[in-house]
This record gives C-alpha cells, structure tokens and sequence, in this order.
C-alpha cells in the first residue's frame, strides 16, 4: 500500500496558480524526491500534504488516512522539517525537543534524539547561538520525535556549507535504511539524483515527469553535453551545421552544446577550429545528466 | 493536557529571557508608578486612590503591547507555522500562551502592590516624620478587599489579555503591534478613565468612556482597594463589562487566529469576527447607559487627604472611587467621612 496518494491537487493563491492538479504517490520505505525550480509548486504542495495548507480541491491520503478530514490523526504520523528554521532564540535544543514531544502520543526522549542528532555538547545553548548546520540538525531532530512513519523535508540542505550538506545526506540515507519513508523537495540535481529512489520534476505547478533517476536520465534521448573553452571567441552559428547539435550556448570564449552523436559532432568540431586557427583550451563531454533532462522537459534551465 | 502544560512552562521559561517582555510587564508600568508618586505624594494615604489606574495600566502594557509583540514576531519567525505541524489544537496553544501572560501579569500587578506600599511607606515617613510603628498601617495603600482584588486582576487580565489576542491577529508585524496598541491604550488613558480621573473629564467623554473597557478596569480594581469590592451588587456590572470584553477577544482572536506572517490580514476572509469584538465594548457602553451612573460628577474624594470631604454623590459604580470604609482607617478620615452621605445613582 502506497504511503502517500495525492489525486489532482491544486491550490491558487490569488490569480496564480500554485499547484496545477499534481498527482503522485510514494511507496514505503522509499526517498521520494519533488525537483523544481523555485516557485515550480514544490513547497506548495509538500504544505498541502503536511497540512499547513488547505488544498482548493484534490485528493490526500497519507499512511491511508485522508489527510483533509483528519489532519490532526496524519501529523501524528508524520515529522517535517520547513525550509525555513523557525523556533525562539532563546529556547535550548533540548526544551525545544522536550516541547514538541509533549505534543505527541508516543515522543522519543530528548537525550536520545540530542545523540542520534550529535547535539549532546549544545543541547543547553540558545537556539540563536547555533550554526546552521547545528540549527538544521535540531529542524529534522524535531521531526523525529514522534517516531514518524513518513518524513517530509523541504529543501533542508539549502544554504548548507559543503560538510554540513554531507553530513545531512548521509542522515537521510540512514532514514531510508531505518525504513522510514522520506518525501524530499530540492532544486539541487545532483542531491535528487544521489538521494532519491524516485522523482517527479514539477514546473509551473504540474509534474512533467516521474520516475527513478536512471529512467528519468536514460529518456533524454541519449544527448550527450560537449563544452569547453577556446581561445578566442567563437562565432555561435559554427555549432549550429555539427551532427546532431542541440541548445548550443557561446559566451564570450566558453561554448556548449548537447548532442546524439557527440563523438562524431567534437571531430568536426575540432577540424573547423583548426581551419579558423582557434585553439581549442578545454574540452569536456558527459552524459546525459538531470539537469539535462529538466531543460529537455522544460525547454529551459534549473532557475534557482 | 500535557501539551497545554509543557506549552505552558516553556512559554514562562522563555518569557523570563525575553527582554522585550520583561521591559513591558514589569518596567513599563513602574514608570507610571513613578509618575503617579509623584504627581500624588501629598495624598493623605498616597497612591492608595490611584491604585485601580496603576494596576489597570500594568494590566495594559502586559495585555495590549507585551502578548501580542510576543506573539506576532513569534508568527513572523515562524514559530506558530512550526506549532501548526504538531497535533495539537489551536486553542491549547493560545490557552497556554495566555495564561502565561496572566501569570506574569499577576506577578507584575503583585510587583507594582509591593512596590506602591514601600514608595508609600517611603514618603510617609519622610513627609510626616512619624515613626513606622505607629503609622505604617494607616498610611499606605493596602486593599480593603484583597481577595476581592484578585478576582478582579483576573477579570481586567482576561478582558485585556482577549484585546490582545484581537491585536495579535490585526496586526501583521511587530510595529503594526505597537500602532494599534497605542490606538488602544492612549484612548483608554486619556478619555477612558485610566490615566486621567473620570471626573475630570467632560460630560460628553464621560459617555464615551462608558464603551471602553479601561474604566470598568479602574473601578473594579479601585473598590476593592476603597469601596466596598467588586463582588458587591452596585459593583458587579464592572466584572460582568470585564468578562463580555473578554469572551469576546477570545472568541475573535481564536477565530481569526494566523499561524503564518504571510497570511496578511487584508488577503485573508473571516474578517467579519471582528465585529463581535466590538459589539461586546458597544453592548457594554449601552448596558452602562440604561443602568445609570455614567457621569462622575464629583472631584474624587479622599485623594486629597483626611481634610477633604466628599461633595457630591457619584453613581454606584463609581463607588470605587470612593473612600467608603478604607478612608475610615485613619482617625483623621473617620472624622472627614463623618454625615458623608450613601452613594445614589446621578442623573
């Protein structure tokens, strides 16, 4: 039985349109990833699921609970972690863990969520003096502490240095291997294709696509990405007669172009700069990414 | 249950390292204490007849300005949005919140008893040179009915506390806090009966002041210090003004409660709750008028010390601002008070 079911969910705020009738469902145990640019309907819906937001029509059922008669019984089940990280300065990690347990049937105790979420040593300081990553930590520690069978995470790795973004994947795949089943929103490509076990690309408020990173790479046609640099600055209109180029871009020296027969589309390439005396500086070709199959699903680039 | 407590206790907790609040319920009101000191200092028993306005006015900072910041600019940090993911209903959390607020509003009003009695005592001594032991009883300002007094902090706390909890959902940030409390408190002192003597006011004031909350507050408190308590009939109606104010603060602010800074409150519906909030403060105007006794024709007496006598008769909600029985204490006040006539109703 699938976790979470959502049946043509739309929300509008305004004239705008949120969320354009979206349509999923999330499996157990799985890391089930929503990618988007900002503003595609992400956070929107990932709200409507966890109740902060009451859909204008469509269907939710999470853990075979409808979501939209009995958000109280749902949020007893779940945990979340908002993007934005929002409790009193002065309050410590472990009041904070202590008061939001006491808002649940069966909380796990504080010292034991303070050590799973390495948070002993600043379990007494004031939330305002916390660093991110450490603020970030205590956000999905509170999400823990109910036991939840579902977890929701929006964007948590965004404005995360390097090791704390590490350290917060590594604790996601512990999730999945504790057999909690994970919903993730991010706009980061290689965070979905390193973390999720299945993906829906949404954009403009609808899900384009859905599948498992492989799948969802492997339908973009077998376009291969070629760039680099020269030395001099190229004209745009020579990328346009090589075999199979698409979406060629030229900034000033650096070029880049996408292509299903790249080896023979970089030979011709590599003759025609000989021919204009342009050295070629730096060459790279690579597979097909998700970024790839975003801006071939969406005829644009990840904004951020 | 649980969660109201531990809501409850963290809410304490974090108020107590909150300076902003702290600042509110405690400093806030000292200064007007201050002022009060000095304005009244050659008072026969000082402050003792100002001790409604001081109390009230603790009540006010406390209610009006200190519950409502604290919740709004909790709202924008998005504390509330965090609590809104819990399963807990939204009424164990505003319950919570305050009746935090009433506790420090009573600890507060208990600072400012405290700290009226010692400045009392103070000028007392020093003014009259006369030894504390022979004295002290009679000169500083005790309540006649202290248990009376309580039960009457709880009800202008409650009617104050729903004021604040209508703020906390008009006003989108913590400065729109701060304009609308003053739209709310400088009314309340300058034509409402808390800050300036009701007496002193025009006849025309004196009918509006009827629909504002600050002087049922002044006199419920003020009877229970010099006239005959709240819970005496012509008192009564005071409570009864303080709890409809209230309910009705509740009800709307409960209704209209906002989790999220981003639901403004002129994109949002259900605005009409605000209605009840003040057909409550209309109602209680109309109930005042039909009863009678709006007009507080009499300087107040007693104020001015054992010389002065009571001229005219105030209505018998007024009664509070009369000496009654805790101006008898004094052997100087029971010869003042001596042929004082009974309080009627004027016209």
């Amino acid at each position: 039985m699938p976790k979470v079911v959502v049946r043509d969910l739309k929300k509008r705020y305004g004239n705008t349109e949120a969320v354009r009738g979206v349509s999923f469902e999330i499996r157990e145990g799985e890391i089930f990833g929503l990618l988007g640019p900002n503003g595609a309907g992400k956070t929107t819906t990932l709200e409507c699921l966890i109740g902060l937001r009451e859909p204008d029509s469509g269907q939710i059922e999470v853990c075979g609970i409808d979501a939209l008669k009995n958000p109280r019984e749902v949020k007893q089940r779940i945990g979340a972690a908002l993007q934005t990280i929002s409790l009193q300065d002065k309050i410590t990690a472990r009041e904070a863990l202590a008061l939001f347990g006491s808002f649940y049937r069966l909380p796990i105790a504080p010292e034991k969520l303070l050590e799973r979420f390495s948070l002993q040593e600043k379990s007494d300081q004031h939330f305002d003096t916390l660093s991110g990553g450490q603020k970030q930590r205590l956000a999905i520690a509170l999400a823990f502490v109910n036991n939840p069978e579902l977890i929701f995470l929006d964007e948590p790795t965004t404005g995360l240095d390097p090791q704390s973004r590490r350290e917060l994947h590594q604790e996601i795949a512990k999730m999945k291997r504790e057999g909690h089943t994970v919903l993730i929103t991010t706009h980061y490509m290689e965070e979905a294709e390193q973390l999720c076990d299945r993906l829906a690309v949404v954009d403009h408020g609808q899900i384009i696509a859905t599948g498992t990173p492989r799948e969802l790479i492997g339908r973009s046609a077998g376009l291969q990405t070629v760039s680099g640099t020269t030395s001099s600055p190229v004209d745009p209109s020579l990328f346009a007669g090589l075999p199979g180029a698409q979406d060629a871009h030229c900034d000033d020296t650096a070029f880049r172009f996408r292509s299903a027969s790249a080896n023979e589309a970089v030979g011709q390439l590599l003759r025609l700069l000989r021919e204009k005396n342009i050295e070629l500086a730096e060459l790279h070709l690579r597979k097909a990414s998700l970024e790839d199959v975003f801006i071939e699903l969406t005829g644009s680039r990840l904004r951020d | 249950m649980s969660s109201f407590l531990h809501h409850l206790g963290s809410t304490l907790r974090l108020y107590t390292r909150n300076k902003m609040a702290l600042f509110y319920s405690y400093l806030f009101p000292v200064i007007f204490l201050v002022a009060w000191v000095a304005y009244y200092r050659y008072d026969r028993i000082p402050l003792l007849y100002h001790m409604g306005e001081l109390l009230t006015i603790a009540v006010l900072g406390g209610a009006c300005f200190g519950l409502p910041t604290s919740m709004v600019s909790e709202r924008e940090r998005g504390v509330w949005r965090r609590y809104r993911l819990a399963p807990v209903p939204t009424g164990t959390l505003v319950a919570s919140t305050s009746v935090a607020r009433y506790f420090s509003l009573l600890t507060a009003g208990l600072g400012q008893v405290i700290l009226a009695i010692a400045m009392a005592a103070l000028i007392f001594w020093q003014r009259d040179n006369l030894p504390a032991s022979a004295t002290l009883g009679n000169s500083i300002p005790i309540p006649e009915h202290p248990f009376q007094l309580i039960i009457a902090f709880t009800f202008v706390s409650f009617a104050f506390i729903g004021l604040g909890l209508v703020i906390a959902v008009l006003a989108d940030n913590v400065p729109a806090v701060q304009a609308l409390g003053q739209c709310i408190f400088l009314p309340m002192l300058i034509i409402g009966g808390v800050g300036v003597r009701l007496s002193a006011l025009g006849p025309t004031i004196q009918h509006i002041s009827a629909f504002l909350p600050g002087r049922y507050a002044v006199e419920a408190i003020q009877t229970c210090y010099t006239g005959a308590g709240v819970l005496a009939a012509e008192n009564r109606f005071n409570l009864l003004a303080l709890f409809l104010i209230g309910v009705a603060g509740c009800i709307t602010g409960s209704k209209m409660f906002r989790w999220d800074a981003q639901q403004k409150f002129f994109q949002r519906g259900g605005k009409s709750w605000i209605a009840i909030a003040l057909v409550a403060w209309l109602a209680v105007g109309v109930m005042k008028e039909r009863q009678g006794g709006v007009l507080v024709t009499t300087p107040e007496v007693g104020e001015q010390g054992a010389e002065t006598t009571p001229a005219a008769t105030p209505g018998p909600s007024s009664g509070a601002l009369l000496p009654g029985a805790r101006g008898a204490r004094g052997p100087g006040n029971l010869d003042a008070l001596k042929g004082t006539p009974p309080p009627s109703p004027s016209p």
